[in-house]
């Protein structure tokens, strides 16, 4: 986190981010699992910590053995090796049905037999010592109440809709009120315009429950504005784990800098390496970026993130190039300007003109710095 | 449409439904027949036949007999075939798939020769010839078809409903039970009264391993060996009738059932099974 200069994520507060990074007592503990099917190797030996009230995201491309880690936790499978502990006792061993944890479905697998009330009473009833009828009908009231579905009693999955489900989904996984909430996938397959409002709701239950949720997702935007650690997954390994605002300004890999935001991966050449950051050139500007994992004297990829790029007139820029396109987001414009490095996306309140041409600025201390790994050098 | 119909093939299929269904249209004409001797054409419309084959002891007792066959073997064969079915979708390995080929096996094999090997079976383990015999050797008739129907219903059944069942905190045995159960029940429940119909006219099979009370087709059979008695024909209508009732249910449950999904040619097989 040297670099101050490179822009805030914006959504993500300080508070959150010291949540994960807290020296705790782990809730959930992965400890070296592998899972092989056949002669495929989903996970390759990954371990995790999951503090106690976190909200954690495991984010990655799909097939990046996410949701296989979701399913191990949840008893759903079973490890080749490695172990699950949850307060430091290993569990793996045990089944779904006896573990502390509930799982939100992708697709909700709702019980398409029984109404809306006996699928939220269905865990509860499972259990032995279960409450009276009259306290079951209660609570299962207070849940519906806790999605926003008061009155929903009644229906039958099949007159639902999509977000409907997906609410009735999550208070039937709260209703044994789990040491840990497993979503996979929740908005997935869920219109646009009803995500942002499921997601207020999720951080909202969060918040007032308590509870340690774990998130799967392929969408980086979702798990850096909810988690307040984020654990991206490429290949059945983990890139990076940290909070949001670390994964976005300091990406530890090309992968991570690459699928988490949308900044720009500008060739450079690699002078020299110092511990934290590096000199190098660009089209005869001198800069100091942060470095991951250049070397000195080879090629490297300078990853800027939007909001970091200036507009400037032509000749004041580090780079010029020519706008592409402009996208209108309200507060600015999102542009993309073609250089003879590559294409560009600056943010920018500047008002320009396709077809412009224009300069593009920025600290010489920003961005970060990376081995290149395309074969051409720059 | 594109294709045009060719009309030979409508002429050949009109002359197969002929072929196919005269010879039983007579039979329940006959049946109703006022006449006592086979010969066309009829005398006039009369319920006598019915009146004497339910005035009937002997084809009351094989009425009865067939029922509590049907029944018995349909029961054995529906928790058999469904218990079997689950291991067979969800255990993909070699063994469960050796298993359910073999399990399939009988409807290729001739229904005639199934009962010679049962008699021989029979003779060898000591048994005596009696109901639970005749039982056996519908089990072995029905229990392919029961499985076939099961078995492409859970083929179709989410398994992620299990998988919450069992996140939910039930066991194994408890989410087949509250959840798998009930949603497949209309292709148990289908499979079970096509086998009732399977069971009820089987005759092939339970002409060997039958024993002194013999079942309705068996009745029929015997009657016919001594002389040609025109009230065959009304037990032949009520023959006809009983399994064409409970394979109609079965289409009508199934085709319910499946009604969305892509396995619906479940009801032309039942169909093709009811002509047979």
């Amino acid at each position: 986190m040297s670099s101050d200069s490179i822009g805030d994520g914006g959504a993500v507060s300080e508070e959150r981010r010291d949540v994960g990074t807290a020296p705790q007592q782990a809730l959930v503990k992965v400890d070296n699992v592998v899972k092989r099917f056949g002669a495929v190797t989903a996970l390759k030996g990954v371990s995790l910590e999951i503090p106690p009230n976190s909200f954690f995201a495991l984010l990655g491309p799909s097939g990046c053995g996410k949701t296989t880690l979701l399913k191990i936790l949840a008893g759903l499978e079973s490890p080749t090796s490695g172990d699950v502990l949850l307060d430091g006792e290993a569990i793996t061993k045990q089944p779904p049905e006896r573990r502390p944890f509930n799982l939100v479905f992708q697709n909700y697998a709702l019980f398409p037999h029984l109404k809306v009330a006996k699928n939220l009473e269905f865990g509860p009833r499972r259990s032995k010592g279960g409450a009276s009828k009259e306290q079951l009908a209660k609570e299962v009231g207070e849940m519906l109440h806790l999605v926003g579905l008061e009155g929903y009693e009644e229906r039958m999955p099949s007159e639902l809709s999509g977000g409907q489900a997906q609410r009735v989904a999550l208070a039937r996984a709260l209703m044994k009120k789990p040491r840990l909430l497993l979503l996979d996938e929740p908005m997935s397959a869920l219109d646009r315009n009803v995500r942002s409002s499921v997601r207020e709701q999720l951080l909202r239950i969060h918040n007032e429950l308590g509870t340690t949720f774990v998130l799967v997702t392929h969408d980086q935007e979702e798990a850096l504005s909810m988690a307040d650690t984020v654990a991206l997954m490429n290949h059945g390994v983990f890139e990076q784990i940290g909070p949001p605002t670390t994964l976005y300004r300091r990406p530890a890999s090309l992968f991570a800098a690459r699928f988490i935001g949308a900044g720009s991966l500008v060739p450079v050449g690699v002078k020299e390496v110092r511990a934290e950051t590096a000199t190098v050139d660009l089209g005869g500007a001198s800069l100091e970026p942060t470095n991951v994992d250049a070397e000195a004297n080879s090629p490297g990829l300078l990853m800027l993130r939007p909001e970091e790029l200036q507009v400037t007139s032509p000749e004041d820029g580090i780079l010029a190039g020519e706008v592409l396109t402009s996208t209108f987001l309200g507060s600015e414009v999102e542009i993309a300007v073609a250089t003879e490095v590559g294409d560009l996306r600056i943010r920018t309140t500047t008002v320009v003109g396709i077809g412009d041409r224009v300069g593009i600025k920025w600290d010489t201390s920003g961005g970060v710095l990376y081995a290149s790994d395309e074969p051409k050098s720059a | 449409m594109r294709i045009p119909r060719p009309r030979p093939l409508a002429v050949i299929a009109t002359l197969l439904f002929i072929f196919l269904y005269v010879p039983i249209v007579v039979v329940v004409l006959y049946a109703f027949n006022s006449g006592s001797n086979l010969s066309w054409p009829l005398q006039g419309f009369s319920l006598h036949w019915f009146e004497v084959i339910f005035t009937d002891e002997t084809f009351s007792e094989a009425l009865e007999e067939s029922a509590r066959v049907a029944v018995i073997s349909t029961v054995i064969a529906a928790i058999a075939a469904g218990l079997a079915a689950v291991v067979f979708t969800r255990q993909r390995w070699f063994l469960p798939r050796l298993v359910e080929g073999v399990s399939r096996l009988p409807i290729m094999i001739p229904p005639i020769l199934i009962g010679v090997a049962m008699l021989t079976a029979i003779g060898l383990a000591k048994l005596r010839l009696s109901m639970w015999t005749v039982v056996a050797g519908h089990l072995i008739y029905i229990i392919p078809y029961v499985l076939v129907v099961i078995v492409a219903r859970l083929n179709n059944f989410d398994v992620q409903l299990e998988q919450a069942a069992r996140d939910l905190g039930a066991g194994p045995v408890r989410s087949l039970w509250f959840v798998t159960l009930p949603i497949v029940a209309p292709a148990v429940l289908g499979a079970a009264l096509l086998a009732i119909g399977l069971s009820f006219d089987e005759v092939f099979i339970t002409n060997f391993t039958v024993g002194t009370d013999p079942t309705l087709p068996i009745y029929v059979l015997s009657k016919l060996r001594r002389v040609v008695d025109p009230s065959v024909n009304a037990v032949a209508t009520v023959l006809l009738v009983i399994p064409w009732i409970a394979l109609g249910l079965s289409a009508l449950i199934m085709g319910r059932s499946f009604r969305g999904r892509r396995k619906t040619n479940i009801g032309g097989e039942i169909e093709e099974v009811g002509k047979g």
